[in-house]
């Protein structure tokens, strides 16, 4: 069988302005995919070239070995799809929103679609002109996700959410991942595609820099601690650690910012010893990850995508 | 064509026909309650709209206001029908596309398991719809208005006003849904086709005014339009072919248009 999602040289110009730049990947059955990069890298284009909204300018994309743009009505009954800007129907209620996208494949998701509302407890009586944002990306997921597709296409899925309300999302992906379905998801936020996915693209400026296994990546980013000591700390101390580097010292060497990559028990069995009068640990940082690993040039140069594809 | 998007289209339009249908048809019995008034003061009446200029007899598209065909053309069917509905079908036809754009629900509506003509087809059928309502509502209420002030309208002048009514909305709807299927914002398409339509109805009054713009009557739609002789005579005139011909031809152009655009830039 074709795999999910299969992309080749997909390029895609607005004019002159870049869009996104001889991407290719594969996304297997039954993984959660993270397509990775900030804002303005190229991720909703992929997106939306593979939802046939927009024709590529040269290379393919396929679905199910399906072509996005010639066959885009035969690929969208097998894709849940979330975009990444949500603009619904002001008029209609949550309900009947659901009902109308229900209606083209059947009418058969009611049961689904009230599993899914109650379980992000969203109100499907109002009228979505009264919905706050949150609200309007729990039904923009409910609709993605009540088709029960083989394959879910998820543009920045949990912007919007409250903290908890993302949770509850990233346990619905994760059940419909051990339903079989795939997932493709995008996002800006390391942390978040950390928790979910099993392996990650990383786009940067247009161009696919690396797909890595989740692990693999895991060991190479780097998180930023900010320590406040009582008295002061030689630096060696932490760039003895293996994965450590000192980013700055100030305060006479009481106030120091590193850079950590790794594990951190051996920092954690360090700072137990110091005089730590406080600290701040920041999740992984997307462009911290770029610059270090490939650094800003390599990484809008790199033609090819590091690391291995299934 | 979508059944589902018909539906759909079909309830989101179903109020605004309402309300232009309700207008349509007051004004028509209205007007026709005057025609009595007119009909016995034909000669102070002529002599008065003689005192016109051509042009202004023209642009109210006003001959034989003793009749009861000339009455109803110059007071209603002529000027004020396509101006009204004219706004509906500009309106509508111009968001048809790009309103789903320009409101962002595109990407939603895009993304059913459906090709984009179909879903077009959905939204035209609606649209089309519509427009043959509120043909029916203006053919109901001269029936009616006729009836009150003693003109019984026959079957064939009926119909012939019908069909010559039904043209001019395919035909401004036509190009106002092929100018929408290039935009992506409604403002553009519905400002570019009253823009045509204004056009159009200037060449038509320009060419009545002198032999020397005759020749412009060819480039105005306003020309094939004639309720007013298909009421008195009960023939459906040869000219609204192109029309027909206009609109659905428009169509077609969306239909291929949308199917191959991006719809985002």
């Amino acid at each position: 069988m074709p795999p999910p999602i299969e992309v080749q040289g997909l390029t895609r110009y607005y004019g002159k302005y870049r869009g996104i730049v001889d991407v290719t990947f594969t996304v297997n059955e039954g993984e959660v995919f993270g397509f990775l990069g900030p804002n303005g890298a190229g991720k909703t284009t992929t997106i939306r070239q593979l939802m046939g909204l927009i024709k590529p300018t040269s290379g393919t994309a396929r679905i199910f070995g399906l072509d996005c743009w010639a066959d885009a009505a035969a690929v969208k009954s097998r894709v849940g799809y979330l975009p990444g800007e949500i603009h619904l129907y002001e008029k209609m209620t949550g309900a009947e929103f659901l009902d109308f996208m229900g209606a083209f494949r059947g009418g058969k998701s009611r049961r689904r679609r009230d599993e899914l509302a109650e379980r992000l407890d969203l109100d499907l009586s109002r009228t979505i002109r009264h919905l706050s944002k949150g609200n309007r990306q729990k039904l923009a997921i409910v609709q993605a996700l009540m088709h029960e597709a083989p394959l879910l296409i998820l543009d920045e899925p949990t912007s919007g959410l409250d903290p908890l309300k993302q949770i509850d999302f990233l346990d619905l992906i994760r059940e419909e991942r051990n339903r079989g379905v795939t997932v493709f998801l995008s996002s800006h936020l390391l942390d978040e595609v950390d928790r979910i996915a099993d392996r990650v693209g990383i786009i940067r400026e247009g161009r696919l820099v690396a797909i890595e296994e989740m692990e693999q990546l895991k060991r190479k980013w780097e998180r930023h601690l900010s320590v406040i000591l009582r008295e002061p700390v030689a630096p060696e101390r932490f760039t003895a650690l293996d994965g450590v580097v000192v980013e700055s010292v100030a305060d006479e060497g009481r106030h120091l910012e590193l850079g950590v990559r790794g594990p951190v028990q051996p920092l954690l069995r360090l700072l137990a010893e110091l005089p730590v009068e406080d600290f701040t640990f920041a999740p992984a940082d997307l462009e911290r990850v770029f610059l270090r690993y490939y650094g800003p040039e390599t990484a809008a140069t790199v033609k090819e995508p590091v690391g291995v594809e299934r | 064509m979508s059944v589902v998007m018909l539906r759909r289209a079909t309830r989101d339009l179903q109020f605004t026909v309402l309300w232009y249908g309700l207008g349509l048809f007051l004004y028509g019995v209205f007007i026709l309650l005057l025609y009595p008034t007119v009909r016995d003061n034909t000669e102070m009446l002529d002599q008065y709209l003689q005192a016109f200029p051509p042009a202004v007899q023209a642009a109210f598209g006003i001959s034989d206001m003793g009749t009861f065909a000339g009455f109803v053309g110059a007071e209603y069917l002529n000027v004020v029908w396509p101006l009204i509905v004219g706004v509906f079908v500009i309106m509508t036809g111009a968001g048809l596309v790009a309103q789903e754009i320009d409101r962002g629900t595109v990407e939603f509506w895009l993304s059913v398991p459906e090709t984009r003509t179909r879903l077009l087809l959905g939204k035209l059928g609606a649209f089309l719809a519509g427009i043959v309502a509120l043909v029916a509502i203006t053919l109901l209420g001269l029936v009616i208005g006729g009836a009150l002030v003693g003109e019984a309208i026959g079957p064939a002048p009926l119909l012939a006003t019908g069909v010559v009514l039904l043209s001019f909305p395919v035909a401004v709807g036509g190009y106002s849904v092929l100018l929408s299927s290039l935009s992506s914002d409604r403002g553009r398409p519905a400002g570019l086709a009253a823009g045509i339509t204004l056009l159009f109805y200037v060449l038509w009054v320009v060419s009545s005014l002198s032999e020397r713009w005759d020749w412009l009557r060819y480039l105005s739609i306003f020309t094939a339009f004639e309720p007013q002789e298909a009421l008195a005579s009960g023939t459906i005139p040869i000219g609204v072919l192109v029309l027909f011909a206009i609109g659905i031809v428009s169509a077609l152009g969306a239909l291929v248009i949308f199917e191959r655009r991006d719809v985002i830039a």
